[in-house]
């Protein structure tokens, strides 16, 4: 299979993922936000004044309009930095946000290049064995060390994201080709822990 | 030493560092897609800081949103800071938050803890 014929496979997976997760709404879910292709700074500014404006309207408390920003401005900074682009310089990747009876819920998925899986995984299960009260210690301890990359990104987004979610996601990495797989996100912000 | 005087936008903070008016502020939200183009230059300013012409440093932050890459650059400065503080400047932070915004207060607390310098936490009313 050649790359062009690798990167179709991985977009028409991640189509079907997306309208997967839309069809398994419940009848009262809200989507609040929803966006699939390329991600930069100029959509995260969209998506973050749109969740602002809505969760005002909602008279939600501050705390959770705070928590939820953050969250998606880690995931999203995750797609633009780590995503992987196609040989026409789109991302493929999508994020959703969906209002529920429970809280709220971030969906994020991008492509990665499957030599990646492996420390993926193993950054993945480093944070998980750490129990979620010592996260913050963590965080605290990284920002004193930190490993800035030659974008000037401290790569800190997956720990902020495990710390201010309180370890409340799942997380899957489904391999679509040989190079291509799929990362996604469920991360869910829930009402009983913000009263 | 240059001053710094950057207007706010809706990912970057207002920045203003000015040696004459001795107003040293960074204020806003700041989730930069490149955040060393923002903080390099406040770095800079501070290991220039001539402690021997400047005794005091007033230093105010008032966040909102604020990324993971942008509270390591934070974290930065005010550790230099304390370095020039064990020099013999005199530094006074101010901590401006949202009254309910505890994450902004743990926060600072956070960087009061590995810095070794007491921030003064001034609670804002919510809007």
């Amino acid at each position: 299979m050649s790359l062009a014929e690798e990167h179709i496979k991985c977009e028409n997976q991640i189509l079907a993922d997306y309208h997967a997760i839309k069809e398994s709404l419940k009848k009262d879910d809200v989507i609040i936000c929803q966006h699939i292709g390329t991600f930069n700074q100029h959509i995260l500014i969209s998506i973050i004044s749109l969740l602002d404006h809505t969760l005002v309207q909602n008279g939600e408390y501050l705390s959770i309009k705070k928590r939820l920003s953050y969250l998606v401005i880690e995931c999203i900074h995750n797609i633009i930095f780590h995503s992987n682009i196609t040989s026409d310089k789109n991302q493929l990747a999508y994020l959703l946000i969906i209002k529920n009876e429970l809280g709220y819920t971030i969906y994020a998925s991008n492509a990665m290049e499957t030599k990646n899986i492996v420390m993926l995984e193993a950054k993945i299960n480093d944070l998980l064995a750490i129990k979620k009260s010592a996260l913050s210690n963590l965080f605290k301890k990284k920002i004193q060390t930190p490993e800035i990359n030659e974008n000037g990104y401290a790569g800190l987004g997956l720990l902020t994201i495990m710390d201010k979610s309180g370890k409340d996601f799942n997380y899957k990495i489904a391999k679509v080709s040989q190079t291509f797989a799929l990362f996604h996100l469920e991360i869910n912000i829930n009402y009983k822990n913000y009263q | 030493m240059e001053n710094i005087n950057r207007i706010e936008a809706a990912d970057c903070p207002e920045i203003n560092f000015d040696k004459k008016s001795k107003i040293f502020r960074i204020a806003g939200n700041s989730y930069p897609e490149n955040c060393e183009t923002i903080y390099e230059p406040i770095k800079n300013f501070i290991e220039n800081y001539n402690v021997e012409e400047n005794k005091i440093l007033n230093l105010e932050f008032q966040f909102n949103l604020i990324n993971s890459t942008s509270i390591v650059y934070i974290a930065q400065i005010i550790m230099k800071i304390a370095e020039l503080a064990q020099k013999g400047l005199q530094v006074s932070i101010k901590w401006l938050y949202d009254i309910n915004d505890e994450e902004l207060l743990d926060l600072g607390n956070k960087l009061s803890s590995i810095s070794n310098l007491p921030f003064e936490y001034v609670k804002l009313k919510e809007e």
